[in-house]
């Protein structure tokens, strides 16, 4: 029996973004795979060098639209540590609560799309059913489904009122009975079992080779969450992170649920905590934010689907170079290894438990067009390429 | 089988689909829609029109006008964090619908 | 006499329970159960109408031949597709119209069963593209592992009617029922059997590049599937006699068919292979057996 390229993606029912993968399989056994991205590269990293410190909090929330808010909090608190800025107690909490509502709206659309790639359209529209109640939740606090515009730089911009928390409660409160619901399904119905349990099995020596990050890694056993290091209001709160040690889809799918649940319980506590911290919910900082040249650091929060890091170095009034390392783009590292051996039928399944984002992760890469040969790019042409906002 | 009783259950219960446009949403407070000034308030500061990130703003001090474009718009609601004013002059109205087929009428001029 | 005869059987051929039939009942099958099954996911779906809908706007369209596709080949599989259902449908009793029967042509109709089957099958080989070949690939291993079963279940009650179809009540043989149902499943392409046809994995199975009017007859063969197998459920297994009866257990058969879609996820080709070769079969053979010693 010969093997044969199957061309997954670009354009693939399966796929909400383009991705291409290039699969050699066997029958319908993978004997091996080829990532090429670049479909949905956006030259975010190279708009933000062309942008001031507080127009760039606006581009950063447009890298994702699931994890948005993430990455401002990323973003904003690079700066405040380069401009050595405490910001106040109660806009760290404002900032918690709003970063787990996007995570539990991430982990229940993942879930739902894990359901799709199943066949159980009915568990996706369920699940997607629910999330509309964490939508309501996100458009009451902040304005907006997506896109939430609450951080600035120094603080956050708006303030929960009573009435707003009390709906959240409420709303806390059906969704918990319904993750609860969810996880039953999960742990129970033996045709989704039957699909995930055992697939893309990602041993723990090998997560270690591969580094994958999030829910990806900590299903296998290995404990890493960035919310450990207690950055934002989290050093206040009661966290440990849930580990798993199935390592397959059903695990990931699972310690996803469990996040749900943990998230809830944080945004309760963050509530309660509130209650007695001072109304200031800024700093007041200059329009015009001007920072040492040559400063650099490294900001990291734990997104819905791992360790986002920003990497800041400043020019003066604007970023000298802004280097983004999302989650995806670390897990998709592993997926050559997670997907040999299986079916085909089973690639999108695969694909889908780790919760991808393929909009966070494209990345581009130089090809010679006479030669045909890939070369990597250094720091310096990426600097000066296109034009360059710099020459400094 | 564990979907079954849900399954049942909701085969005799009203659907969740809310028909738009019939229906319509009802938008919290705080919503981010269309911008829209306050003609009584305003005092042509340009504060708002100086701080919006894509320069979606433009005032005209002599006529008296407020220009919007909604295409380049990004709805973040700086105009009205800015405002001096109090009230504030400028606010996002509950205004989404906001589609054109026509790229010209993306900018919306308000009079005084 | 003759005239009339001629008459009558032109009737049966062409409105009911023939082509008409086939046309308009099979659109509503799949009508109905697109909005059942919409109202149990919570939701509104599309209008009962919608196939119909669909199949006039597909016949609307160009044809377009792609360069790998047998082009031939590729009109003609709808077409024997459907014909070979509705051959089915003249053996089958509903309320009162049997074009022909004769003891036997329970075998006719399990052979132009499997080859509706099959030319889906060929019409995958023929469009030339790699998902479509690997959805033609599982259509003939799902094929290989229901047809068993399901033959079992249509023998073990034929020998009750002599190899006739006509209206028999097979509650008493439950596992020949069930495993009648499962075919059917298999058959249609319904979750949790829907491998073929699987949108996430191979873009739409072996009807990827097909588009237009070969489309709409591709539906028309699906939909004249839905009407002739539920058709065969009712009346063969269920003992539907007359209008009513067919009526009301041709309904049954639907929702059984509407709650098992909506319930289950898919199963993967090699797991519905075990699951018909190690459990169904052996079931269908225990009421087999059962009628062949005559413990009933």
């Amino acid at each position: 029996m010969h093997d044969y390229f199957l061309p997954f993606g670009p354009q693939h029912p399966a796929l909400a973004e383009p991705m291409h993968i290039k699969l050699r399989v066997d029958g319908e056994t993978i004997v091996g795979s080829e990532l090429v991205l670049g479909y949905n590269h956006k030259g975010i990293e190279k708009s933000f060098e062309a942008r001031p410190w507080v127009k760039g909090v606006y581009l950063s929330e447009r890298v994702c639209g699931i994890c948005g808010h993430y990455h401002t909090s990323c973003y904003c608190q690079g700066i405040e540590s380069l401009m050595g800025l405490e910001i106040p107690e109660r806009a760290e909490y404002i900032r918690l609560i709003i970063a787990e509502v996007e995570r539990l709206h991430s982990h229940l659309f993942g879930l739902g799309i894990v359901a799709w790639e199943i066949g159980l359209d009915t568990l996706f529209h369920y699940i997607f059913r629910d999330r509309e109640l964490v939508m309501d939740t996100q458009e009451l606090l902040t304005g907006n489904r997506v896109h939430f515009v609450m951080n600035v730089i120094g603080g956050v911009r708006r303030d929960f009122s009573l009435g707003q928390a009390r709906e959240v409660e409420r709303a806390l409160k059906k969704l918990e009975d319904r993750v609860d619901y969810y996880l039953g399904i999960f742990r129970n119905d033996a045709s989704v079992k039957n699909r995930l349990r055992h697939i893309g099995y990602l041993s723990k020596p090998k997560a270690k080779q591969f580094t994958p990050v999030g829910p990806n890694v900590r299903a296998s056993g290995i404990d890493y969450d960035v919310r450990e290091t207690g950055y934002s209001a989290y050093k206040h709160l009661e966290f440990k992170p849930i580990i798993g040690q199935g390592g397959d889809a059903l695990e990931r799918c699972l310690i996803r649920l469990k996040e749900c649940k943990q998230s809830i319980g944080l945004i309760r506590a963050s509530l309660a905590n509130m209650d007695r911290l001072p109304k200031e919910t800024s700093l007041k900082i200059p329009a015009a934010i001007n920072i040492r040249q040559g400063l650099e650091t490294v900001s990291r929060v734990e997104a819905p689907r791992g360790e986002l890091l920003y990497y800041i170095r400043s020019a003066g009034d604007r970023p000298y170079r802004v280097k983004i390392r999302t989650p995806t783009y670390q897990t998709f590292h592993a997926l050559e290894e997670m997907l040999k051996g299986y079916a085909i039928a089973d690639v999108p399944v695969i694909l889908a438990s780790l919760d991808p984002c393929f909009s966070c992760t494209d990345r581009m890469t130089l090809i010679d067009d006479k030669t045909r040969k890939e070369r990597i790019v250094t720091k310096h042409e990426i600097l000066h390429m296109g034009g360059g906002s710099h020459g400094r | 089988m564990n979907l079954l009783p849900e399954v049942i259950k909701r085969l005799f219960s009203k659907p969740s689909t809310r028909r738009y446009p019939k229906e319509r949403p009802t938008l919290p407070d705080g919503f981010r829609g269309k911008v829209a000034w306050s003609r009584d308030t305003c005092i042509f500061c340009m504060l708002c029109a100086v701080n919006c990130p894509t320069n979606a703003i433009a005032i005209n001090k002599e006529q008296g006008t407020w220009a919007i474009d909604t295409g380049k718009c990004i709805f973040c609601g700086k105009c009205h964090d800015v405002c001096p004013t109090t009230p504030k002059s400028v606010n996002n109205s509950e205004k989404f619908e906001l589609a054109e087929y026509d790229k010209a009428k993306f900018a919306h001029v308000y009079k005084k | 006499m003759a005239a009339d005869m001629l008459l009558i059987l032109i009737f049966q051929l062409l409105v009911f329970p023939g082509f008409a039939a086939a046309f308009f009942a099979g659109f509503l099958y799949m009508g109905l159960s697109r909005k059942i099954a919409a109202h149990m996911q919570h939701r509104i779906g599309p209008p009962v109408r919608q196939p119909f809908y669909d199949f006039i706007k597909l016949m609307s369209k160009e044809n377009i031949t792609t360069k790998g596709t047998i082009g031939v080949l590729a009109t003609l599989c709808p077409v024997v597709s459907f014909a070979s259902m509705m051959t089915v449908l003249m053996f089958i009793p509903i309320a009162g119209f049997q074009l022909i029967s004769f003891p036997g042509s329970v075998f006719v109709v399990i052979y132009f069963l499997i080859m509706s089957s099959a030319f889906f099958a060929i019409a995958g080989f023929a469009a030339g593209n790699p998902f479509a070949t690997v959805g033609s690939i599982r259509e003939i291993t799902q094929l290989f592992s229901y047809e068993f079963p399901f033959i079992v279940s249509l023998i073990t009650i034929g020998l009750l009617t002599g190899f006739q179809i006509v209206p028999y009540s097979a509650i008493g043989f439950p596992f020949a029922l069930f495993a009648f149902f499962m075919g059917v499943l298999g058959k249609l392409m319904l979750p949790p059997f829907h491998i073929p046809e699987a949108e996430q994995e191979i873009v739409a199975g072996p009807l990827t590049e097909y588009s237009g009017p070969r489309l709409a007859l591709f539906e028309l063969a699906r939909a004249a599937g839905y009407w002739t197998l539920v058709s065969l459920g009712a009346v063969f297994f269920l003992g539907a006699s007359d209008i009513i009866t067919f009526i009301v257990y041709s309904a049954v058969m639907l929702l059984a068919l509407i709650i098992f879609r909506t319930v289950f996820a898919r199963i993967r080709i090699d797991q519905a292979f075990r699951l018909y070769w190690f459990v169904v079969a052996p079931l269908a053979l225990i009421d087999l057996i059962r009628v062949m010693v005559g413990m009933y």
